[in-house]
């Protein structure tokens, strides 16, 4: 009689902890999700801007000094344009250059 | 009878751990996918690249932007969000409707005289600039999110450098609160 009690017990205790560790398996898994999903982000980089490559402005930027290239230091300092020294902007492509 | 009732109270444990299991996918799923996308500062960057279309084409300037002398059209001014196919309308939730969302704002210069704007257009709520600015410093997500570009433009013989912000809000939509 008394086994049988201890073995009802020892069962129930077996099903308990089952529960339990599916229970906070589950709560791992959700606050996980949680951190997971903050970090979708979306975000925007041009890139390496240069006269050759870079963004959409940076074309129309291009596009103008090939009408006129004047103060071409001021200009690329300002809009922040890079130059590679292999990308060295060739005046002699430019329109009447 | 008794080896009857356990499968019962058996079968009634298995389907509240079924339950728990399918919360607890529920859960998860609900938590991962109730983070929205941030695309303001895309949204910014698109808003940018339009109004650029609008300002200049092939490296020149639009021909109606600027009169006789050298000044901003009044027209082109006042109707800029029209003439340029653009519209600060929001959805109608968290009343934004009544509050516009967007700010822009165009600046001109020339090559002489970077610190002062020659002619500036701005439109939308003012409020979002300080805030953007304030975002951009120190890095709060639930902050006014903008994309500030630079460019350079021909006008005839005249150089043109245009400074180009725009600012979007919508933070109900696009962070956690």
């Amino acid at each position: 009689m008394l086994n049988n009690k201890k073995g009802e017990i020892g069962e129930s205790i077996t099903w308990v902890v089952a529960t339990v560790i599916i229970i906070v398996v589950l709560t791992i898994f959700i606050i996980a999700s949680n951190i997971l999903g903050g970090f979708s982000k979306v975000s925007v980089s041009s890139g390496e801007r240069t006269l050759n490559a870079g963004s959409y402005l940076d074309i129309k930027t291009n596009l103008a000094l090939r009408e006129n290239f004047d103060n071409i230091k001021t200009i690329k300092d300002w809009t922040g344009i890079t130059e590679k020294e292999e990308d060295a902007y060739d005046t002699s492509m430019l329109v009447g250059g | 009878m008794n080896k009857k009732g356990a499968e019962k109270i058996l079968s009634v444990y298995w389907f509240v751990i079924l339950i728990i299991v399918a919360g607890g996918i529920y859960g998860m799923i609900y938590m991962f996918y109730s983070h929205p996308f941030d695309i303001r500062e895309m949204e910014s960057h698109i808003l940018v690249n339009n109004i650029a279309d609008c300002i200049s084409e092939n490296g020149k300037i639009n021909p109606s932007l600027f009169n006789d002398t050298g000044g901003l059209d009044k027209s082109f001014k006042e109707n800029f969000l029209a003439r340029c196919n653009i519209n600060f309308n929001s959805e109608p939730e968290w009343g934004w409707d009544e509050e516009e969302q967007y700010f822009i704002r165009v600046q001109f210069f020339t090559p002489q005289n970077l610190n002062n704007p020659f002619a500036t257009i701005s439109e939308g709520n003012v409020r979002w600039k300080e805030s953007y600015y304030l975002n951009k410093e120190k890095g709060f997500e639930i902050l006014e999110k903008g994309a500030e570009k630079r460019f350079y433009s021909v006008d005839g013989n005249k150089q043109i450098l245009i400074d180009l912000l725009a600012v979007v809000r919508k933070t109900e939509k696009n962070v956690k609160q």
